[in-house]
Order: C-alpha cells, then structure tokens, then sequence
C-alpha cells in the first residue's frame, strides 16, 4: 500500500499524505516528549551524551545523565531523584546519597522546575502556561464585525 | 552533582537577606503561610482544570474506546517501574523543541524571579508545578494527537 502511494505521488506529482490517527499516549510517552525538553533547560548537552530531566509524579524530579567513559570505552549513568516535601527538598543521586538541598542548587532547581513547566506547557500540550487555555495557532474562522 | 554546576550567581548579600529573613519566621507563621499557599494552589488547580476543553464530543465512539484501552494497557507497563533504557522511542517527527532564544529569555526572566523568593516559597514552586504537570497529563493523555 506504502508502494502504491508512493508510485501515485510520482505520478500525480503530489506529496503523499500520511493521516495520523488518534493515538493514545501514555504518561511515560508524555514524559519522553517532555523530557525532550526538560534536558535542553541547562545548556547545551557534551557530545556522547544524553540527558534527561523530567517530572516523574506530582512530587519528584528526575536528572538523568549518560555518557561514554574515555577511559574505558564504558558507559557511564548517573540518576538523581530531586523529592519535593512540604519542608525542603531531598536530593538522592544514584539511591545512595540522601540531603536536603540549599541555597544556590535549590535555587537553580527551582529555576529549572518553573522554566521546564512554562517551555513543556507550550511545547508538549500547546497551552497558555498561565491560564492553561488552548494556544491556537490557526486564525479564527469568523471574525466579529461591529456594526 | 550538575545542579551545582548550572552557571547561576547570587550576591552574598543577597544570600544574607533571604536566611534572616527566614530565620526571623517563626515555626507559626511557617506553617501558616504553608496552609495558605496551599489552600491557594488547590483552588487555582482546580479553576485550571475546569477550564479545558472537552475533546471527547470531537471523537467518534470507536475512537475513544480504542484509546481508553490503548492508555490502559500501557499503563500497567508504566505502573510497573519507569524505564529509562527507552527500547521503543516514539515518533518525534513532528514535535519541535523550542529555539535556544527563547529558552534563555525564559530562563532569565524567571531565574530573576526565583532569586526573590525564600526557600519554603521556592519548595513550594517545585510541588506545585509537580502537582500541574501530572493534572496536565491525566488531562491529555487519552486522546493526545502525534
């Protein structure tokens, strides 16, 4: 069938044109397609990484960060789960070490969870980050006239 | 620790004003302004939500069940632990991730706001919009289009 649409959009010289059906996505998708974003936030990313930073649940964080040792030739992870309380924030980095974070890293956190949600806002589930409204790219169809 | 090496300044004075700030609240009034700001977020959350359109009466019967079940059957996967070794990455064709531009003009309007606030305010930033982006996600999952 993908032939066939092919061979007709040579000979009509029309680009095909793929529908996409209503799909649903999972939360995990979600986060993927956010965490698109989240890992942009803190700069740019070294060549032979990959990083992630998302919103897991309604209180924790996540940085995930990959890369390719030089050394070694090995691959190299490093996760830290940033857990907001009602009293502080708990930074564990790789399920050992537990503190509450302070002073200018709770400052860069705050940062980074305020800008990913304004960016994702936008760029994941195109809505107004304030209001939470549709952003509507397309013009309206009417327009009211004052007569 | 990449937090820490995120390229941020703050003035020693400054950093001075916010701990005596904090430190001159009393545990009362803590827990005070936490009750607050929270009854506070509760009832913005819920004018968000309430807010949003619903999709659904844009879909046909079959395209809603289809999705339901899809959504449901993945989920289980998910409950199941996130994976971060991603074997089957979505389709990102489509989706376009905003210009380096307009990331740093947000990233220092709000850094300047931030660095106003104290640290309980700036913990409560970090639940709150937690507590949104979950809300926001129940919201789309179901019928999102890719």
């Amino acid at each position: 069938m993908a032939l066939f649409k092919k061979a007709l959009s040579l000979i009509t010289g029309s680009p095909v044109k793929e529908t996409r059906p209503l799909k649903g996505l999972t939360e995990r998708q979600l986060i993927e397609l956010e965490s698109e974003i989240g890992g942009t936030l803190f700069g740019p990313i070294p060549a032979g990484h990959r990083r992630d930073f998302f919103c897991l649940d309604a209180r924790t964080w996540v940085w995930h960060e990959e890369w390719i040792d030089t050394d070694t030739g090995k691959k190299r992870t490093s996760t830290t789960r940033y857990e907001a309380h009602e009293n502080g924030i708990l930074k564990a980095q790789d399920g050992v070490n537990y503190r509450f974070i302070e002073g200018e890293e709770l400052t860069n956190l705050a940062v980074a969870v305020r800008l990913y949600y304004e960016e994702v806002m936008r760029g994941v589930y195109k809505r107004d980050p304030i209001t939470g409204q549709k952003i509507t790219e397309e013009p309206p169809a009417t327009i009211d006239t004052v007569t | 620790m990449p937090l820490e090496d995120t390229p941020m300044t703050m003035s020693a004075t400054e950093q001075m004003d916010r701990q005596s700030t904090s430190f001159a609240e009393s545990e009362e009034v803590r827990r005070y302004s936490l009750q607050q700001r929270e009854v506070a977020q509760l009832e913005h959350a819920y004018t968000m939500a309430s807010r949003r359109p619903d999709r659904t009466e844009h879909l046909t019967d079959r395209q809603i069940e289809g999705a339901i079940i899809s959504d449901s059957a993945e989920r289980t996967e998910y409950e199941a632990g996130f994976d971060l070794d991603r074997e089957d990455p979505i389709d990102l064709e489509k989706f376009t991730t905003p210009d380096d531009e307009d990331v740093e003009t947000a990233f220092n309007k709000v850094h300047n706001q931030v660095e106003k606030m104290d640290v309980l305010a700036q913990t409560m930033l970090i639940i709150q919009h937690g507590e949104y982006m979950v809300q926001i996600r129940g919201v789309e999952a179901p019928y999102s289009r890719i």
